[in-house]
């Protein structure tokens, strides 16, 4: 059986005019300078079925247009791309009835109807009969939680709602790959964790591929047995996400707002950011003790009215990656 | 042929669920419907003034006028009631729409055909089916010369679409080419709104030919008045050809899309 995505030395170059300044207005309007953008520079990688893999990389490394190659919108430059053993551009149509797409920014429900409506409507294209529409579209809404939002118009769902509300849908055809494009961005901390149990569950129990790009170092350890970072287009690191939190996840930030004006006294293995008599930050390397540790001595020895855990962010990460690979 | 008709029953299927979308705003809905209606009205009346004072044109009175534009109307009715996305598709490819439907599986073409709905095109469908009436009565026109008539608001639909698609294709090497696609299809559009009467010897060549004005206007009235059979199978044939021809084009100018992430900020 094939692999569910095979990369070979995989390039998208765009190209747009630029105004030079040194060139009269006409010239520039009718015979512009040109400018490529080197999107996705060589990457070659494969995944296996039931893997979910996180997609990873600051804004503009090139995540979104290696999944669009992938899902068949785009056609690559260079390279060559096999998905479930189907070349995305010329089976387009073949390759669709196997895999599912969200988008965190664009919604494909549609916005004036009722959740149903969008299952019934997304069924049908899918040409599935109207009683596999009804079991699956069961099976989707117990899974997703959203029973009581399924007559509800799109419009008027929360983010978080109708961000469950299009997973569910763009599984109605029960896709062997699931590609999902930013899908926790805008969304709270609650609504995040409950995407990311689903997306859990979704890969356990279906054995559904996950392909996963975000800007959230959190989805990453939530979601993914593996990831992959990209940079300026090109994959700097591969790894297991267990070996990449120890390498690379091991710095924490946590920030602690006291109910009642405190003395706080350092935690051994932490360094200070910040404290004043209302609060407190601090840095912990995991590698060196545990945050359960860190979090019990703070519920143990001071009266706490808010605490947050942040991750290193991206560029953070990448920036210790080059400057491990430089020594 | 077993493919095409499950495609059309899918596209139908979308069609019906933008409809339900359409009507969940009721008030614009009826609004938007009369509002046409109204605005046809008018055009209509310009006309049957302008005969009443100025004559005959090349053979043309009010009634063959009435006949065009009724068959017309019926046509751009059809065309933007249930093949209304083909004049979105500059909008689709400038904010990445077209994305989604990339990602189904069904034709592409169909797809951005059924991708909306245009509410205010009911308006036209049902004024030019009032058109027709008044001409069938006041012409006492043959059930021949009204089947034809009819029935050629079908190519003349298929045109206007595809060469609305077509026109639109521009945006996969402009970027933001809304505007200029609109122009060009208004450059077709427009001349088919005056009596065909008046495109005579090179001009009326251009105007099928070149700029196909006169297939959705003037040209179908003429086959259908004179009972005109090639005239009216060329008129369906050239329907084939712009359908054949757009699709060609868009299989190839969907290569250069390059997607985007246009999200909804207006300053």
């Amino acid at each position: 059986m094939p692999n569910a995505i095979e990369l070979q030395n995989l390039r998208k170059i765009f190209t747009f005019s630029v105004k030079n300044p040194r060139y009269s207005i006409w010239k520039n309007f009718f015979n512009p300078d040109r400018q490529e953008i080197v999107a996705v520079d060589s990457i070659s990688l494969a995944v296996e079925r039931g893997e979910s893999v996180a997609f990873i990389g600051p804004n503009g490394a090139g995540k979104s247009t290696t999944i669009k190659m992938l899902a068949g919108i785009l056609y690559p430059t260079s390279g060559t791309i096999s998905v479930l053993g189907l070349n995305p551009q010329r089976e387009r149509q073949r390759l669709s009835y196997n895999i599912g797409t969200v988008f965190g920014q664009r919604s494909q429900l549609v916005f004036n109807l009722p959740v149903r409506d969008s299952f019934r409507l997304f069924g049908k294209i899918y040409e599935l009969s109207d009683r596999m529409i009804q079991q699956r579209q069961k099976e989707l809404v117990a899974l997703f939680a959203i029973e009581d939002i399924m007559d509800q118009p799109v419009r008027k769902l929360s983010l978080g709602q109708r961000m469950r509300a299009e997973i569910a849908v763009s599984l109605i055809h029960r896709p062997k790959i699931i590609f999902l494009d930013e899908p926790t961005i805008g969304l709270d901390i609650v609504a995040k964790r409950r995407l990311r149990e689903v997306l859990k569950n979704l890969n356990r129990k279906f054995g559904t591929t996950i392909f996963l790009t975000s800007h959230d170092a959190g989805d990453i350890e939530a979601l993914c047995a593996r990831t992959i970072i990209i940079n300026h287009g090109r994959a700097i690191l591969d790894m297991e996400t267990a070996v990449l939190q120890r390498k690379f996840l091991t710095q924490k930030r946590v920030r602690v707002d006291f109910s009642q004006p405190t003395k706080f006294t350092a935690i051994a293995d932490t360094r200070l950011v910040h404290r004043d008599d209302n609060s407190v930050q601090f840095m912990v390397d995991t590698s060196k003790i545990a945050l359960k540790d860190v979090l019990d001595e703070l519920t143990t020895h001071y009266s706490i009215e808010d605490m947050d855990v942040e991750h290193p962010s991206l560029e953070e990460i990448i920036s210790t990656i080059y400057g491990q690979q430089a020594r | 042929m077993v493919t095409i008709f499950k495609e059309l029953r899918i596209a139908l299927e979308i069609l019906r669920t933008h409809f339900a979308a359409a009507r969940e705003i009721r008030s614009a809905f009826a609004l938007q419907v009369v509002g046409m209606m109204i605005n046809n009205i008018a055009l209509v009346l310009v006309w049957i003034f302008f005969f009443e004072a100025f004559g005959e044109i090349q053979g043309w009175s009010s009634m063959e006028y009435v006949a065009m534009l009724g068959m017309s109307a019926l046509a751009f009715g059809i065309a933007f009631t249930f093949m209304s996305g083909a004049e979105m598709l500059s909008e689709y490819v400038y904010n990445g729409t077209l994305d989604q439907f990339l990602l189904t599986p069904r034709p592409l073409y169909l797809r951005i055909l059924s991708s909306c709905v245009r509410v205010s095109a009911i308006g036209d469908m049902f004024f030019g089916l009032i058109l027709l009436a008044i001409y069938a009565v006041w012409s006492h026109a043959s059930l021949l010369t009204m089947a034809m008539l009819l029935s050629s608001a079908v190519p003349a639909a298929l045109l206007m679409s595809n060469i609305a698609l077509a026109t639109s294709l521009v945006s996969f090497f402009i970027p933001d080419a809304e505007f200029i696609a609109h122009n060009l299809f208004e450059v077709f559009l427009s001349p088919s709104l005056y009596p065909g009467g008046l495109f005579q010897g090179a001009l009326r060549f251009v105007f099928v030919f070149i700029i196909p004005s006169l297939l959705v206007g003037g040209l179908p009235a003429e086959a259908a008045i004179a009972n005109n059979g090639w005239l009216y199978l060329f008129i369906w044939a050239m329907a084939g050809a712009w359908t054949a021809l757009t699709l060609v084009l868009l299989g190839r100018a969907v290569k250069r899309y390059e997607s985007g992430n246009l999200t909804g900020a207006r300053v």
